[in-house]
């Protein structure tokens, strides 16, 4: 009886594992049949519309069936259409409480080919940020940064983190083997010409020792295939591991993950309070790569509307995410914290255990910010900020009372 | 024989590899974006699939499972209002009384759907009086969304009715700034105390203040001070702009002896004596005439 029962369940699994990929194989098979530019469907845009009732992502709130009808039939260059960047938002309702994106690209063109529905979207996910009329500013100039240096009874560690892609092959969602593997390829030819500081050693995923892979877990640097729905809908975790893998510097200060959700995601990182460091070390360190990678024929995505091209809509622009884990018990407790960090554009998560082990008074205070402020100027927001809530802490520690900042000012200029 | 138990040791062993690998967490907390850490059980929980669910259990996923914010499965089933999916994980192990970096409890994340079937089944697993609850409330939560039958089972199981909340105030302050009428009514007659509200607020200001016109009646019945001001010199009738509130507030007339008399006990049975009268074997005239049957 028992085994029956685990091998009814088992033999069940294996074969939805097998109808799966049947149907993957189908599906890319009746793609690569297709011609550039556009293709005819059988059945109209109005009966092909998803069913959007129930969904709480910005996706969602910006797709009409108008905007539909224009875009169903399009297609990039890449053979990209609107259902494919979509699909991870109607697979995915979404939170009640927690709005997601619910969509990406699948390559550069994907932004500008499906304009119509990616514009609305950046707006909403971006604070008010129009594609349409406003440019984004970049500056990697870290010199500019004032107060880089927290107080490390409080700032437990500092990091700055971003990604990039590179231009003429399709992103993660979308990107074949050998896309992928190009990608690698090109990534960890420029890495191994970095010196001094930034000098470091690539490992593969496929080809790691265990010792390595050890060392890596012990370090919080390996990553794993993704199992979230959000990732995996989108595409994200497909022949994993091929072409992935993780390159840091010898001080392990400096860390690139290469074709995880995006071609790499690029941090700069050490304990302590020295934000002012770690920004240097980040903005030398992704100019270095880039010089790098142009010195061989290749660039970044990037354009003077969008900035610095990612998979997620939610990354563009500078696709900074700065970061601090900082100890601030008393303001925690105190009813203002979320309208505090609100008003001065930080926000908080958890941070896992790592750095202490009472979780419930370390935060991983960050910017809520990427598009239409450039790195510096977010760097510093972030550094204003956590010394706002650094004195706010130690006010309270002395039994005074605090107050509300006014909130940060939108889109200078 | 062999083959099925091989195969699901395999499985067991690839989703510990991922606990272990993260020291308990879903996914890498360093390049982690908002939703990287959500696995495949919240998703099911919160989407409340069950087939999945039980399938991602039976294969020995671990159901403690948190995100870097600390939620559980758990949570986002009650997030969602699926009663079978967190019934499920509740007999596989899900911790009821798990507090997420928010503060919040599974209870809370009850409050939040309203599934009284759901609270009543988080209820019975967890504590009703976990200090997380100072931040966030469940009683509250309930209270703002209106969700009466969750507000009642939570008081059946003990919570203070009159619990204030710095900045936020009580239930019964909650539910007049929403004008919930029937939670407004339920917290009354369950013991609320009608003057408690958010410092020198009482919920006849919030009431007044929002023009919840059924909301004033309903505490003037029970005895609101009509008199009373708020840390600002104000009464209830300088802060509405509704004129039927007004001619309510200005035309209530002198209390018969016997509604005095009535809130008066009340007053000094508070919510537990109340609760307990219940139990009492009072001729049927006046148990009505203290319960407001």
């Amino acid at each position: 009886m028992f085994s029956r029962v685990l091998s009814g369940r088992n033999s069940a699994v294996v074969a939805a594992s097998l109808g799966a990929g049947a149907l993957v194989s189908s599906y890319i098979m009746t793609e690569s049949g297709v011609s550039a530019g556009e293709k005819t469907k059988l059945y109209p845009p109005s009966a092909d519309f998803p069913d959007l009732r129930k969904h709480n992502n910005c996706m969602a709130s910006a797709l009409t069936p108008a905007i539909y009808g224009r875009l169903r039939d399009k297609l990039t260059p890449n053979n990209w259409s609107v259902d494919q960047c979509i699909q991870t938002g109607v697979d995915n309702p979404g939170h009640p409480f927690i709005k997601t994106v619910g969509m990406v690209a699948g390559d550069e063109e994907s932004y500008e080919v499906f304009a119509d529905l990616f514009d609305p979207v950046i707006k909403d996910r971006h604070n008010g940020y129009d594609p349409k009329t406003m440019k984004h500013p970049t500056d990697l100039d870290s010199s500019k940064i004032t107060n880089g240096m927290f107080d490390e009874k409080y700032v437990l560690s500092s990091r700055v983190r971003t990604g990039r892609s590179i231009r003429g092959l399709s992103l993660p969602p979308a990107c074949s083997r050998a896309e992928r593997r190009e990608v690698e390829r090109v990534t960890v030819q420029a890495l191994s010409g970095l010196k001094d500081d930034l000098a470091g050693k690539y490992y593969s995923l496929t080809e790691m020792t265990e010792q390595e892979q050890q060392q890596l877990i012990d370090d919080h640097f390996l990553f794993d295939k993704p199992v979230s729905p959000l990732l995996t809908c989108a595409g994200m975790a497909r022949d994993w591991p091929d072409a992935r893998g993780i390159w840091h510097n010898n001080e392990k200060t400096f860390l690139i993950w290469i074709n995880e959700e995006d071609h790499t995601r690029v941090i700069s990182m050490e304990k302590g309070g020295n934000m002012q460091r770690v920004f240097d070390r980040f903005c030398r360190g992704l100019k270095e790569v880039e010089r790098l990678i142009e010195e061989r024929g290749w660039e970044f995505m990037w354009n003077e509307r969008l900035g610095y091209i990612l998979t997620c809509p939610s990354n563009l622009g500078t696709g900074l995410r700065a970061g601090v884990h900082v100890r601030l018990p008393i303001l925690s407790k105190d009813k203002r914290f979320n309208k505090i960090l609100d008003n001065l554009r930080l926000q908080k998560r958890g941070t896992g255990g790592v750095d202490t082990a009472a979780v419930g008074d370390t935060f991983d205070i960050s910017n809520l910010d990427r598009l239409g402020k450039s790195e510096v100027e977010l760097v510093q927001c972030v550094v204003d900020g956590v010394n706002y809530l650094i004195d706010c802490e130690k006010k309270l520690e002395k039994g005074q009372d605090i107050t509300v900042p006014s909130p940060v000012s939108q889109f200078k200029k | 024989m062999a083959v099925v138990h091989a195969e699901g040791n395999v499985w067991i062993k690839q989703w510990d590899h991922r606990f272990h690998m993260y020291g308990g967490q879903t996914c890498s907390p360093l390049m982690a974006g908002s939703w990287d850490d959500r696995t495949p059980l919240h998703d099911a929980a919160l989407q409340g699939r069950l087939l999945p669910l039980r399938r991602l259990l039976s294969q020995g996923y671990n159901v403690g499972m948190a995100t870097l914010d600390g939620i559980t499965a758990l949570h986002e089933a009650c997030v969602g209002g699926h009663f079978t999916c967190a019934k499920l994980l509740l007999e596989h192990g899900a911790d009821a009384n798990a507090v997420t970096f928010d503060g919040a409890t599974p209870l809370f994340s009850a409050c939040c759907s309203g599934n009284p079937a759901l609270v009543s089944l988080i209820l019975t697993h967890s504590s009703a009086h976990h200090p997380a609850h100072l931040l966030c409330s469940p009683l509250h939560e309930a209270a703002k969304r209106g969700h009466t039958a969750c507000v009642e089972l939570l008081l059946s199981h003990g919570v203070n009715v009159d619990m204030e909340l710095p900045s936020v105030g009580t239930a019964l302050y909650c539910a007049c700034e929403v004008k919930s009428t029937d939670c407004v009514l339920t917290l009354l007659i369950l013991g609320a105390d009608v003057q408690c509200g958010r410092g020198l607020d009482t919920p006849l200001h919030a009431a007044c203040r929002v023009g919840g016109a059924k909301e004033a009646e309903l505490l003037l019945e029970h005895g609101a001070d009509r008199t009373s001001r708020n840390s600002e010199g104000k009464t209830p009738l300088d802060l509405t702009s509704d004129q039927s509130i007004k001619h309510l507030l200005q035309t209530a007339g002198t209390c018969s002896l016997s509604q005095l008399c009535r809130w008066c006990i009340r007053r000094s049975l508070g919510q537990k004596g109340l609760n307990k009268t219940k139990t009492l074997c009072l001729p049927h005239m006046l148990h009505n005439y203290l319960l407001y049957h």
